[in-house]
């Protein structure tokens, strides 16, 4: 396997591990809202690298097709949930998660 | 980039700060304010698609570097600008966050060197060797995602105009609207 691959491989999973850990400690912890999402972005940009870096290593462009299909999701998943925090920002008071 | 003219080592000590700095940008994210998180995320986000660039996924890269810079990064600012009244606490307490993520860091490190197979070797590189369709006839990157996209898969572009919609009319009724 090709050095570069592996890499990309671990890198891949070490990033969305990081997001995962976030996300747990996070959510138990007194922090600000947004950081769930950046979270969430965090594991979708992980599994993007997993995606083309096995593209790369096939020489097959279907993963790198998935890679990019990625990216509508991220964005409308954090236009939703970014939206509905400022629609009930004035009901809560602030955006903490554990008040 | 196929064709090194610097030889090998160049890119490959290069792709591999690009990833270093990119995860230590992560870790360092977790404890900090709101504007360090969002700037953190968006140098995170550029060195993927640095290195998307160097594997020569040159679209992906640069559509990575400007839907994630352009459109999430500027959604996230309104959204921290629109609720941040200076009311959110400080956080001395999260240095110990950051040691656990150091840890768990140099944890998945050591799991690498371990893990990795034997035969990669630092100096001996066996570096993307193209097959015989692409060498007789050389599509770039471009032309081959938009032949997969439009040609191979089109009821996935109409299905994401769909989601992409939906979303829309989703944030009116949520805005009130």
């Amino acid at each position: 396997m090709n050095l570069i691959a592996s890499f990309g491989f671990d890198f891949g999973l070490i990033k969305f591990l990081l997001g995962l850990i976030a996300f747990m400690t996070i959510s138990y912890r007194m922090d600000n809202l947004i950081m769930l999402i950046i979270a969430l972005e965090l594991k979708l940009l992980g599994i993007g690298i997993i995606f083309v870096h096995v593209s790369f290593l096939l020489d097959d462009l279907n993963g790198a097709l998935f890679a990019l299909y990625l990216l509508p999701l991220a964005g409308a998943e954090s236009a939703i949930a970014l939206s509905i925090y400022i629609s009930y920002y004035p009901i809560r008071g602030s955006m903490l998660i554990l008040k | 980039m196929k064709y090194f003219f610097f030889g090998f080592m160049f890119f490959n000590m290069l792709y591999f700060i690009i990833g270093f700095l990119s995860i230590i940008s992560v870790i360092i994210l977790i404890s900090s304010s709101n504007i360090n998180r969002l700037a953190l995320l968006i140098l995170s986000f550029i060195m993927v698609g640095l290195m998307y660039t160097i594997l020569d996924f040159y679209f992906l890269g640069l559509t990575y570097i400007i839907v994630y810079v352009g459109a999430i990064a500027i959604l996230f600012l309104f959204v921290i600008m629109m609720t941040d009244n200076g009311k959110t606490p400080t956080f001395n307490n999260n240095r110990g966050l950051m040691k656990q993520m150091l840890f768990l860091f140099t944890l998945f490190l050591i799991l690498l060197i371990i893990f990795n197979e034997p035969n990669t070797n630092f100096f001996i590189n066996e570096y993307y060797i193209p097959s015989f369709n692409t060498e007789i006839i050389t599509f770039t990157d471009i032309q081959s995602l938009g032949l997969l996209a439009y040609l191979g898969y089109p009821l996935i572009i109409i299905l994401i105009g769909i989601l992409l919609w939906c979303v829309l009319i989703g944030i009116l009724r949520i805005s009130g609207l």
